[in-house]
């Protein structure tokens, strides 16, 4: 079930998810209805919830293996994205997660950067004996000590694979350690930690564990439910690596397995328990952040590292201060009239500096700043050079914060080709002709109200060196979601108000949670779609409508029945 | 201490000897039977159209001496101190060529319903000469949404050439991509193998340290680094590891409960690991020949400093790594991807213009300064001369390595290099397509300019590929350019 796009801005664009908020909006057929005769005619409604969502085991991203690694040894050589080859991104644009299993592809290059990272980092733990040691957690008393040996693997294995060992396991990576049998001079391949004429023994298991397949994928199974073709209930150790994952980034570590061991992650309100424990680490706050930079696009900060680093820090303490500090509702992240600045970085923004070195809350006053789509974070995002282009930044906006996808221009159109003199509201009227107009009036006029931004989020009244070209900082935002009529707006502010009123803002996040919690992208223009999961998606856009709140959005998901099971296409559909 | 013989019997942890099929092929050296050097291929691309309304890239002269523009000026005399590898005799344009409409591949008659569009995949249909799918924001007629990002519908011309003239050489085809930052490309890929009936996206090595490691970090060269007795119990080591992975990767994927596309993820994670363990085992054994030297660490990649990650020093890693793999007969087949379609490298340092270079090809760089026009087509020659520089940089090792008596590396390989669109006021130009032709193997007619109106690139592909041996047959595409050798060498 697909949607044709090609008429899409000629009647109207199509939110994928329709609109939260303003009580009954939710629903609203205006918004719901006019997608064309694709995925919503066989929607469920929300009395039939709950579906089971297609996922398949899933690699670790980049970060993911980084921060997993960091957790077992103590220490990584360097950031895996170096020597892993880079998954292809999603063609659609609004889909900006590191984590999609449909983009994870099996490669030699693959196969032989895991192994070079696992003998670094491996060498580098040998060469640190004291890490080694906490690493080990136990002294071995020489190179027979099977012990040690043993207690280390039960481990070590249990937090690298996620869940216990078995004893042939156990038993497996132990021999790994002992010489092959047509050793060259036993002496050198027993367990130890003293560096033997060839190392010792140890390093041979670690590297074994971390270029295994059991590590670099979460390999997930459950137990099959009754009735439900393809259908598998988590065990608790594949619930714990969910919610590590999803919100940590990373792992599970020992305490979490030791509530999988006890069987305290069974029902869906011992779930919700944990993961209430887990939202309260410094862990949670940095995952979060990092969910919301992928999703708002800022994850690649200005280059600049003095004002990169600042801004960075900016972002993620609003985010930090709405989600967790103060669990405000999720709509201040884009509301909130102060932001954690320095004097370096207020100055850069033209605030009121702070007194002292320190960042501290500022108030906006009355520049026309408010929320994080004022954060230079936010206004680099995209950015080629450092001219700003008003399309990309309204096309960004619909399709990526608003789930909202707009059509790419026909192919052998070519842009306009400004003139060096003229201004850059004047080329944009270019757009404004014939059958350009549909799609370009509407991200375009959001962009020009972003215009008084430069990419660095600097206030600006004019293109720079082109004193004549006054820009108005005056846009419109279109028709969409519970906005019934185009409506002018200036600015960040004026802006995260239009999209928050609009409701599709919050249907959006809803939607790229759990696109981002099942490593997948749920959108009704992908062929693999199921209605099921657009519904399911919905349902959550729903209760994030109701709540307000991401950290309850974040317990409602992962205490979902598509969050506690998969499920699978079988062999004869494929 | 015990010796160490090199042939060893290798056995996993798990006691099971392992199948060696390269060990016999490791025996041979880079000779064949008769004595004679074995041919070489190397595709290369550069992801960026030939330039705006002034064609900086095709000559004016056609035939022997041509004349050189401002893109292809590292083809010319001088210095590679000055970016000048003086290798013109060996290096023909092909101009005049067509990108067929989509999804029209051979024909280049277009119907009034062709769709102009080569984007997404382009490098693809071009190396593989099979019909691209559609950008995905067009459906087929019956509604279907054709999809982005699909793979080819058969091979890339190398895989085919590593099937005909590679057997027996560790690696069947080196992949290696120069854009460096992840930051700054996308559409990645420019390789393309079959498993069955089954078309798949071979990933390329993007990091120099990586390719390095690789290639040579495992292989032994005589014990300089290294003591024997070292090296073999590191790679027993290695081998007791993989060994183990792949035997979980193999139980993980009978798991009745996976479903069937993790059970196939998984098979191919075990497939990569056999492969790797049978490299390995390959590089141990290696004895090095005439000419084949250990290439030095070239130590950490070059960093992303938010403008570009040194493309031009990565460059000259990778063909120093090409060469390397050649004189060795490590690999005899290799592909380039300079810079990926579409993408947004900023290639400011070397050449003096500081914008993303899709971004040039698409001329929308809202706020330059100056004649407009002018000022593009300055920019986009530089960028396409960049391109040209590093494939040049390659054919000046390959010239400068002895490879049997009086004879060359460059004398023995074909090189092809193709941009992702031609030179028309179009930023999707697939017309007045223009394409390097390079190396003398099997008599290739070097140093010309041909123009070959409305021809297929990936026929000239076909004709590189007759050139080193391999059949002219690559997907819907078959049959060389007999006007592309020299007379009598067919």
């Amino acid at each position: 079930m697909v949607f044709v796009l090609q008429t899409a801005c000629y009647s109207g664009f199509s939110p994928d998810i329709p609109a939260v908020g303003d009580g009954d909006g939710g629903m609203d057929a205006g918004t719901a209805s006019s997608s064309g005769d694709g995925a919503d005619g066989d929607d469920a409604s929300e009395d039939e919830l709950p579906h089971y969502a297609f996922t398949q085991i899933r690699r670790l991203s980049p970060a993911e293996y980084d921060a997993s690694v960091l957790d077992l040894l103590g220490l990584v050589t360097r950031p895996s994205a170096e020597l892993l080859p880079l998954d292809e991104p999603d063609s659609d644009e609004d889909y900006a997660f590191d984590n999609s299993y449909e983009h994870q592809v099996v490669s030699a290059v693959l196969i032989e950067a895991a192994q070079t990272l696992a003998e670094e980092a491996t060498s580098a733990l040998t060469e640190d004996p004291e890490r080694l040691a906490s690493v080990l957690g136990c002294t071995p008393t020489g190179l027979d000590d099977e012990v040690c040996l043993r207690s280390f693997v039960v481990d070590f294995g249990r937090r690298a694979f996620r869940r216990p060992l078995s004893e042939e396991d156990i038993q497996r990576f132990m021999a790994l350690s002992r010489c092959p049998a047509d050793a060259l001079d036993p002496d050198v391949c027993g367990f130890a930690t003293q560096d033997q004429e060839f190392s010792s023994g140890v390093d041979a298991v670690i590297q074994a564990f971390l270029s295994n397949p059991r590590f670099l994928y979460r390999i997930e199974e459950g137990t099959p439910v009754p009735g439900q073709e393809g259908v598998f209930r988590l065990d608790g150790y594949e619930v714990a690596t969910r919610l590590s994952f999803l919100l940590w980034g990373r792992g599970p570590d020992a305490w979490l397995l030791d509530k999988a061991e006890a069987l305290e992650l069974e029902t869906a309100a011992q779930v919700r328990e944990i993961a209430s424990t887990m939202l309260k680490t410094d862990a949670a706050r940095a995952q979060l952040g990092r969910f919301h930079a992928q999703w708002l696009g800022y994850q690649q900060l200005p280059f600049d590292a003095t004002l990169g680093d600042r801004m960075g820090a900016e972002t993620q303490a609003l985010v930090e201060r709405v989600v967790f500090d103060e669990q405000l509702p999720w709509s201040e992240l884009f509301l909130a009239d102060e932001t954690f600045v320095d004097s370096v970085l207020a100055q850069h923004y033209e605030l009121p500096a702070p007194e002292g070195t320190e960042p501290q809350w500022v108030s906006y006053g009355d520049t026309g700043r408010g929320g994080i789509l004022s954060h230079g974070s936010f206004l680099f995002s995209g950015a080629v050079g450092t001219v700003t282009n008003p399309v990309k930044r309204g096309r960004a906006v619909v399709t990526r914060l608003l789930c909202t996808p707009i059509p790419m221009a026909p192919p052998g159109i070519a842009p306009p080709d400004p003139d060096a003199s003229e201004c850059k509201e004047d080329v944009l009227e270019q757009h404004a002709e014939a059958s350009c107009a549909a799609c370009h009036n509407q991200m375009d006029a959001i962009g020009v109200g972003l215009e008084a931004y430069d990419t660095l989020g600097r206030f600006r009244e004019a293109e720079p060196n082109k004193p004549q070209c006054v820009i108005t900082g005056d846009g419109t935002f279109p028709a969409l979601g519970n906005i019934a009529e185009t409506t002018t707006f200036r600015g960040p502010k004026e802006l995260g108000e239009l999209m928050l009123d609009s409701g599709l803002l919050q249907a959006c996040a809803a939607t790229q949670l759990v696109r981002y919690g099942l490593g997948r992208n749920i959108r009704s223009s992908n062929p693999a779609i199921h209605p099921e999961d657009l519904a399911f998606t919905r349902a959550m856009a729903t209760q994030f409508g109701e709540s307000g709140r991401m950290d309850l959005l974040l317990l409602d998901f992962v205490t979902s029945t598509p969050f506690l099971h998969r499920r699978v296409v079988s062999q004869e559909d494929q | 201490m015990k010796p160490i013989s090199r042939r060893t019997v290798l056995r996993g942890a798990a006691g099971t000897a392992l199948a060696l099929p390269f060990l016999d092929a490791m025996e041979r050296t880079a000779r064949a039977d008769d004595g004679a050097a074995p041919n070489r291929y190397v595709t290369a691309f550069c992801g960026c159209s030939l330039g705006h309304d002034q064609d900086a890239f095709t000559p004016n002269a056609e035939g022997l001496g041509y004349d050189l523009k401002d893109s292809l000026a590292a083809l010319g005399p001088g210095t590679p101190d000055n970016g000048r590898y003086d290798i013109q005799s060996s290096v023909s344009v092909i101009s005049g060529l067509r990108i067929p409409s989509l999804p029209y591949s051979e024909t280049p008659t277009e119907p009034a319903t062709a769709i102009d569009t080569f984007h997404v995949g382009l490098q693809a249909p071009i190396f593989s000469g099979t019909s691209s799918h559609t950008n995905s924001f067009y459906v087929s007629p019956d509604g279907d949404d054709i999809g982005n990002g699909l793979p080819p519908q058969g091979p890339t011309s190398q895989y085919l050439v590593a099937a005909a003239i590679g057997a027996g050489t560790v690696f069947p085809a080196l992949d290696y991509k120069i854009g460096g930052s992840s930051a700054t490309s996308i559409r990645g890929c420019m390789s393309y193998r079959t498993e069955g009936d089954e078309v798949i996206a071979v990933a390329n090595v993007a990091s120099p340290q990586q390719a390095y490691n690789s290639l040579v970090g495992q292989a032994n060269f005589g014990g300089e680094t290294e003591s024997d007795l070292r090296r073999d119990f590191l790679f027993r080591r290695r081998l007791s590891a993989l060994d183990l992975a792949a035997d979980d990767a193999s139980r993980l994927s009978r798991r009745a409960g996976l479903g069937a596309a993790d059970q196939r993820r998984l098979d191919r994670h075990f497939t990569e690991l056999r492969e790797l363990e049978l490299r390995l085992t390959a590089l141990n054994d290696f004895e090095p020949g005439a000419g084949c030297e250990l290439l030095a660490d070239p130590g950490p990649n070059p960093a992303f400093d938010g403008v570009w990650a040194n493309e031009s020093a990565r460059a000259t890693t990778f063909h120093e790594l090409v060469r390397l793999a050649f004189i060795c007969d490590l690999s005899r087949t290799a592909s380039l991807m300079y810079s990926a379609a579409q993408n947004l490298i900023n290639l400011g340092p070397a050449t003096g213009y500081n914008a993303g270079i899709h971004t040039l090809t698409h001329s929308s760089g809202f706020g330059a300064a100056g004649n407009y026009a002018e000022q593009l087509n300055a920019q986009m020659a530089a960028v396409v001369a960049w391109h040209v520089e590093q494939f040049a940089q390659l054919i000046g090792m390959l010239a400068d390595t002895p490879d049997g008596p009086d004879t060359t590396l460059l004398d023995h390989t074909a090189l092809v290099f193709l941009p992702e669109g031609g030179s028309v006021p179009n930023a999707h130009a697939r017309g007045n397509y223009s394409m390097l032709v390079a190396g003398h193997a099997g008599g290739l007619a070097a140093g010309r300019h041909f123009r070959i109106p409305d021809e297929h690139p990936a026929r000239v592909v076909a004709t590189a590929m007759a050139a080193v041996g391999a059949p002219a047959e690559l997907g819907e595409i078959s049959g060389e350019l007999p006007q592309l050798f020299l007379p009598g060498a067919r």
